[in-house]
């Protein structure tokens, strides 16, 4: 009997603690990857590059502080997506106002906030931040436009059977509410990543928009790099930058958003 | 016989919709009693069920149950991303219960719909029937007092309909709860419960009690004499 209550104890916490192991992994592997990209940017500190003997040392920094970038600003966009999408779609009165107030602010074009964002930055020497904050705006409504398509598939079943048995507040959220959109919010990621390589080459050239500004005054990146090669006319750098983006791009295509949009299938409802 | 469920004067109207549910109802259901709703679509058999679960409040009138009301859904309402164990334990897990109690309670549900096997799958990975049992097992999780089903059965086919009745049977005599049915067909409702309301237009029309001894053969005279009275009711 003791055996068969250890077996049937130890088949009971292995399945939930598998899926626990697999999301700590990820969520673990997030963040060493932030702080290790967060210390090599401060250990290598962004220094005038000179095109004519671009090293791949530089290609392998501008790759790094691109992702960098992009994997800031998606962060953020992904943690105000969540309260937004739920705040819009939370009854019907707040849909009533703050859907067409979000559907207006997302049709301002992100570039609009540019000059402001880049000279708001600059007073406190933090052009970094400006790069990230265009990028976190051109990244924020692909997501939270996504998760509130996806908060309206909810199936009413679903949501009644949540009432019946009172799973509500946080867990709600746990083990309803986010795994019920999630194929949404990898949908809404994949073309918020597509947005943030589009508008990439106008955020990370900003020296248009600074006072005396010059190429050199760019933060080091993809598109930093390709803009000023190209305005330079560096055709093997603007060459290798841009291969070297492709590549980035159909490998994270490849490893990461075809895995989750696999793995967002078994979330689906018949 | 204790009386658990009351509706007394109860009207429900959809204001946006501006259509008015079910209108005048009054309806005593006793404690371990199998009770059956039968109708045409939209003439507030569900709207019944679901202000009986709290889903919905009462426009009039006056609504009395008790908290521990569970529900079984038309299509399982299962959640595809868990296991068939994880689907059942989480009516639980929301609940300040230890997890030994939890995992006790799941498996001995998931025992009574013979799917203890079964339950490292997911939903996805089971028939029709087998997913219909497993939304049973999760409305027993809780222990309820009364127990919803609207509809339950009506995806199925005919074989696995006879089966699921069998299992319904069973958990009904085992756990001594009160059930109340929502369903499109009369010989289900005759073949299983003690009354039927008889539904049109929002109204009961009659409540019929069923005095046929258990097991019931759907085709003897008494029974078929029954199901011929409730068509000429409803027809009429």
């Amino acid at each position: 009997m003791a055996i068969r209550h250890y077996h049937h104890h130890y088949h009971f916490s292995y399945v939930t603690s598998k899926k626990r192991h697999f999301s700590s992994a990820l969520i673990v592997i997030a963040i060493l990857t932030i702080i290790f990209l967060t210390l090599f940017r401060i250990l290598t500190p962004e220094r005038d590059v000179n095109l004519k003997q671009l090293s791949l040392i530089t290609i392998f920094l501008a790759t790094f502080n691109t992702l960098f970038r992009l994997l800031i600003a998606y962060f953020f966009s992904l943690i105000l997506a969540v309260p937004l999408a739920l705040a819009i779609t939370k009854n019907d009165k707040w849909e009533r106002w703050l859907l067409p107030i979000a559907d207006i602010v997302q049709s301002i074009p992100v570039l609009a906030f540019f000059p402001i964002a880049v000279l708001a930055f600059i007073r406190f020497n933090a052009l970094e931040g400006a790069v990230i904050f265009i990028l976190f705006l051109e990244m924020l409504w692909c997501i939270v436009f996504s998760m509130i398509g996806g908060l309206k598939t909810i199936p009413k079943d679903i949501l009644d059977a949540a009432k019946i048995f009172n799973v509500k507040g946080f867990n709600k959220l746990r083990y309803i509410t986010i795994p019920a959109i999630f194929p949404y919010i990898i949908t809404g990621s994949l073309l918020a990543w597509a947005a943030g390589w589009s508008i990439l080459i106008v955020a990370e050239s900003l020296h248009s928009y600074i006072p005396k500004g010059n190429p050199n005054t760019d933060p080091l990146g993809l598109g930093s790099l390709l803009v000023n090669s190209f305005y330079q006319g560096q055709n093997t750098v603007f060459l290798v930058t841009l291969i070297t983006m492709i590549i980035v791009i159909v490998v994270l295509n490849f490893f990461v958003w075809q895995k989750l949009l696999h793995l967002a299938e078994r979330f689906k409802f018949d | 016989m204790t009386e658990i469920i009351n509706l007394k004067d109860v009207s429900k109207v959809y204001r946006t919709a501006k259509v008015t549910a079910v209108a005048d109802i009054n309806l005593s259901i006793n404690q371990g009693e199998f009770f059956c709703m039968v109708g045409p679509s939209g003439c507030g058999k569900s709207t019944i069920l679901r202000l009986i679960s709290g889903l919905e409040q009462a426009s009039i009138g006056k609504v009395a149950a008790p908290q521990e009301v569970s529900m079984v859904f038309q299509s399982g309402a299962l959640l595809p991303w868990m296991t068939v164990e994880e689907n059942v334990s989480l009516v639980n897990k929301v609940k300040k219960i230890s997890q030994a109690k939890i995992e006790e309670q799941t498996l001995k549900c998931l025992r009574l719909v013979d799917l203890e096997t079964f339950r490292f799958r997911y939903p996805r990975e089971l028939s029709g029937g087998q997913r219909q049992r497993v939304g049973i097992a999760r409305a027993l999780a809780i222990e309820p007092k009364i127990l919803l089903l609207d509809e339950p059965f009506s995806a199925l086919d005919p074989v696995t309909t006879d089966d699921l009745h069998q299992y319904i049977l069973k958990i009904w005599q085992e756990t001594k709860a009160t059930i109340v049915m929502v369903s499109h067909s009369i010989e289900e409702a005759v073949f299983l419960s003690d009354r039927i309301a008889i539904m049109t237009n929002g109204k009961i029309q009659e409540i019929l009690e069923v005095n046929l001894k258990r097991p019931r053969n759907e085709e003897t005279k008494d029974f078929l004499g029954l199901v011929d009275k409730i068509k000429k009711t409803l027809e009429s």
